[in-house]
């Protein structure tokens, strides 16, 4: 571009001698072939400058992209640090991860177990002979007693200054029951 | 003299301190959860059938929050705790939502809320009342089935066997 404003501006003086007649050349120069030889020359820059325009713009697609992804790469990696920052420690996340991965294991093997596991036994009546009894205990599925329940846990009061639907509670076993065996809904 | 800084380290406590300290064993107790969060757990024998529990402001009877937690007494017990938890959860979840009105859950734990926050509720529910240490600890000392997980946590089977991934 610098080149062919150098250029035209060469021209325009070589314009201005030849109107004063102050050629240095040696030789005459008319119109015509003063003419002529703009023309031609204007001719060459346009085709040069055609290519050049063309170059630029290939280079420039290429270029531009580049220069996109660098920014963007740069811009990406500065939010993303910010965002770490905020972010817990190294140390933190791995015993994050950690105790997911722990608890991941423990599904697992409470899923092994309980499908390798032998059916619940059938619920027997009480027996006569103590062992039998004691047997039963000792199998660790044996439901635990209301009263040991409510004991275990805070119970659960009734509201200050309620009256208690009588037609609806006849199997209320209490504060903290609400019902009669908590066990109802297991089965 | 001893009970004040005891009770002043219990306010330091964050919420996931507080259920951490009450899942150490099994049935995890809820109601004291609740009060250690500042919240009264009641039994309503006026709530209607279908309505399983509530979360309300209460000037009264609430706890140092100003919230109770008001169960249906007709339920059994271990929904009774679930439905505790469950409240307990949209406290801690969903405080901001609940300065703006009391949430009464019906029997399918639905409010007024979405069932995006619902299910954030019963989620946290589950892991209040089923924490996986302790029933990893419970399988080790020999109780592996889902009958007697569910007895020893006091929480209904299909609860339970939700929270071990089969099916119910």
């Amino acid at each position: 571009m610098g080149i062919f404003i150098v250029l035209i501006v060469l021209a325009l003086v070589l314009g201005f001698f030849y109107e004063v007649e102050l050629l240095p050349l040696g030789k005459t120069l008319n119109y015509d072939a003063f003419l002529t030889l703009m023309l031609t020359a204007l001719g060459v820059m346009v085709a040069l400058f055609t290519i050049f325009v063309g170059l630029a713009a290939i280079w420039g697609y290429a270029g531009f992209r580049d220069i996109v992804r660098d920014m963007a790469k740069r811009e990406v990696a500065k939010a993303v640090t910010e965002k770490i920052k905020k972010y817990p420690d190294e140390a933190r996340m791995f015993s994050i991860l950690n105790r997911l991965e722990a608890q991941g294991e423990l599904l697992d093997e409470a899923q092994n177990r309980i499908a390798e596991s032998q059916p619940a036994p059938k619920v027997v009546e009480t027996a006569s002979i103590h062992q039998v009894q004691q047997t039963q205990g000792d199998a660790g599925a044996a439901p635990t007693p209301l009263d040991d329940i409510q004991q275990q846990v805070t119970p659960i009061e009734e509201y200050p200054g309620e009256t208690k639907d009588k037609t609806n509670d006849s199997s209320d076993s209490g504060k903290g029951g609400g019902n009669s065996d908590p066990r109802s809904d297991n089965r | 003299m001893t009970a004040a800084i005891a009770e002043r380290a219990a306010e330091t406590l964050t919420p996931g301190q507080i259920i951490a300290k009450y899942q150490a064993q099994a049935p995890v107790d809820v109601v004291a959860i609740a009060g250690d969060l500042g919240i009264n757990v009641w039994q309503m024998s006026s709530l209607p059938p279908n309505i399983s529990g509530k979360i309300f402001r209460d000037q009264l009877n609430g706890g140092k929050s100003g919230f109770s937690i008001a169960v249906n007494a007709r339920d059994v017990f271990v929904r009774q705790r679930f439905t505790v938890a469950h409240e307990i959860a949209h406290f801690i979840l969903h405080r901001r939502l609940l300065e703006q009105g009391d949430l009464v859950d019906d029997a399918m734990y639905r409010s007024g809320l979405s069932t995006k926050e619902e299910t954030a509720a019963n989620r946290l529910a589950a892991d209040i009342l089923m924490p996986l240490l302790l029933i990893r600890g419970l399988m080790a000392g020999g109780i592996s089935t889902p009958e007697s997980l569910a007895n020893k946590l006091q929480v209904s089977l299909p609860a339970m066997r939700i929270r071990l991934g089969l099916q119910t």
